[in-house]
This record gives C-alpha cells, sequence and structure tokens, in this order.
C-alpha cells in the first residue's frame, strides 16, 4: 500500500511539474480542443519544432498526453485522467486536514500530560 | 503509524458546504480549547511556526486572526465568533484579507462518547465555485500555491 501511495506521488509530481511551464499549459489548452500534429503545435509559438518536441515529450512522460495511432503525422492527443487525479479535491482537501489534525492529535496529547501535571501539582499544595 | 485508523470523512452535502469530520482520543474541552484558545491553535495550525501571529476570543461577538507569510506576501483569515457553547459547538465567520469575495460560515460541532471526541466542522461558502476553489487548493496558503491557480487556468480551457 506504501508502495503504490509512493507511485501515486511520484505521478502527481510528474504531473505538476508538466503543468508548471506555461508553453505546455498552452499545448494543454490547444489539445483540450482537439488533436494535432507537432508543427500544428508548434505554429502559434515562436519556438522551433526542436523545442515543442522537447515540451511534447515532457508532457508524455507524464501522461498528459498520448501520440496517435497515424505513424506519418502522430497527432498527439489529451490524456485526462492524470490532469484529474490531479485536481482530486476531496482528496487534497483530505489531506490538507489529515496533515493539520495530526498536529491537533500531537497537541491533545500534550494537554492531557500537562493537566495531569496540573492535578499532581495541586495536590501537593494541599 | 498510531493514527493510521483514524482517517478525515469529508462530505459535499449541498453545492454550498464542505463537511470535515473526524474523531479525537481526547475529551470534548481538550478539543474544543485546542481549537479556539489562541496560544493552543498556535501549537498545532499550520507546521511549528507557521503562523505569524493568533488571536482568538472565543465569546460571541469576539474576534479571531491567524496572520502567516506566504513566500514574501503576509496573508491572514480573521472573522467573528456568532455562537459558542464550550464544549460542543461554535460557529464563526471566516474571511481572507485582501480576498473579498471570500466569505464562510464555520460551525464546529463536538460530540463526546467514551473519552473520544468527533469534531465536525461544517463550512458554507457564499457559492459553490467559491467552495470548489477552496477544496481544490485544501484552502492553505501553500495550497493557494501557482500550482493550482494555472491548473485553473489550464481546466477552464478544456471544452
Amino acid at each position: 500500500m506504501y508502495n503504490h501511495m509512493v507511485m501515486k506521488d511520484t505521478a502527481l509530481n510528474a504531473t505538476f511539474a508538466a503543468l508548471a511551464d506555461p508553453t505546455r499549459r498552452a499545448i494543454l489548452a490547444r489539445l483540450a480542443s482537439g488533436e494535432a500534429t507537432v508543427n500544428q503545435l508548434a505554429e502559434p509559438f515562436d519556438m522551433s519544432q526542436p523545442a515543442i518536441s522537447k515540451h511534447l515529450k515532457v508532457l508524455e512522460r507524464a501522461g498528459l498526453i498520448v501520440a496517435g495511432q497515424d505513424a506519418q503525422r502522430r497527432p498527439r492527443k489529451l490524456e485526462a485522467k492524470p490532469l484529474a487525479e490531479a485536481i482530486d479535491w476531496i482528496e487534497n482537501y483530505r489531506k490538507h486536514w489529515e496533515a493539520a489534525f495530526a498536529r491537533l492529535d500531537e497537541v491533545l496529547e500534550e494537554l492531557k500530560v500537562e493537566k495531569q501535571s496540573d492535578k499532581k501539582d495541586r495536590k501537593r499544595k494541599k | 503509524m498510531m493514527t493510521e485508523n483514524i482517517t478525515v470523512t469529508i462530505t459535499t452535502p449541498s453545492d454550498r458546504e464542505a463537511v470535515v469530520t473526524r474523531e479525537f482520543n481526547a475529551p470534548a474541552a481538550l478539543v474544543f480549547a485546542a481549537v479556539t484558545k489562541a496560544d493552543l491553535i498556535k501549537r498545532w495550525y499550520g507546521a511549528a511556526g507557521f503562523l505569524d501571529s493568533c488571536e482568538s476570543d472565543p465569546r460571541v461577538g469576539g474576534s479571531w486572526r491567524f496572520a502567516f507569510t506566504v513566500g514574501a506576501k503576509q496573508m491572514a483569515k480573521y472573522g467573528v465568533y456568532n455562537e459558542i457553547d464550550a464544549p460542543r459547538r461554535f460557529v464563526r465567520t471566516e474571511r481572507f484579507e485582501g480576498w473579498d469575495e471570500y466569505e464562510a460560515l464555520l460551525t464546529v460541532e463536538l460530540v463526546e462518547r467514551n473519552g473520544k471526541t468527533t469534531m465536525t466542522q461544517s463550512f458554507l461558502f457564499p457559492t459553490k465555485e467559491l467552495r470548489d476553489q477552496v477544496m481544490k487548493t485544501g484552502l492553505t496558503p501553500q495550497g493557494m500555491s501557482a500550482f493550482y491557480e494555472r491548473l485553473d487556468v489550464l481546466l477552464a480551457s478544456q471544452p
């Protein structure tokens, strides 16, 4: 189970790293409206085709896009699943509270001990 | 891990709500103190030293304010306690300085059983969009990082 979590985290990190770049986000936005070839994707950017190909590789490795079947054109398509995982809202929200509450657990344990020693102090004073 | 079986439950009973439930191995009075007293909130809210300052006056009409720094940016959450019924329940408003559209009403209910306490936090937001935004970021200042904002832009561009 632990391994599974680590793997999932690594996959998410790859997704976020891929999304951190504005050109790659623009490419994804373009692919959201339908598949496109490398040439078509390079068009709106002031960038060489190899530079665009580099970005495409990052997106492919992150599993955000896939190359189509057509061997000549190899049109790229958007893969929605990793995106959906990256924005698994409820999971993110739950993680946030889990972390906060783990710290609250510690404080509550400390408070129990403090309360205990308060009582002892009072008894001693009597 | 000791806390492995203690889990946070999240539900969305309506479009504008998010409800967070968790059981704590402590009596309600302790939990209530830990979530309403400034010196105790400081000890768990955010990682160590995360809060620059923390004020909380848990009385009806009393105000609260948590200030923190994200990157170079100073931020603060603040609001007013509308209801206090220690150690069972409190209601407070929540706003962010400099984020006018954000406003939430937080209702916290504590139920103690056999020395353990179930805390239910119900957040009511003005709109579904705001609630979704909050849940996406986890509403941590870290969570409000550029990453998720960028993701929003990207997703908004999807059909």
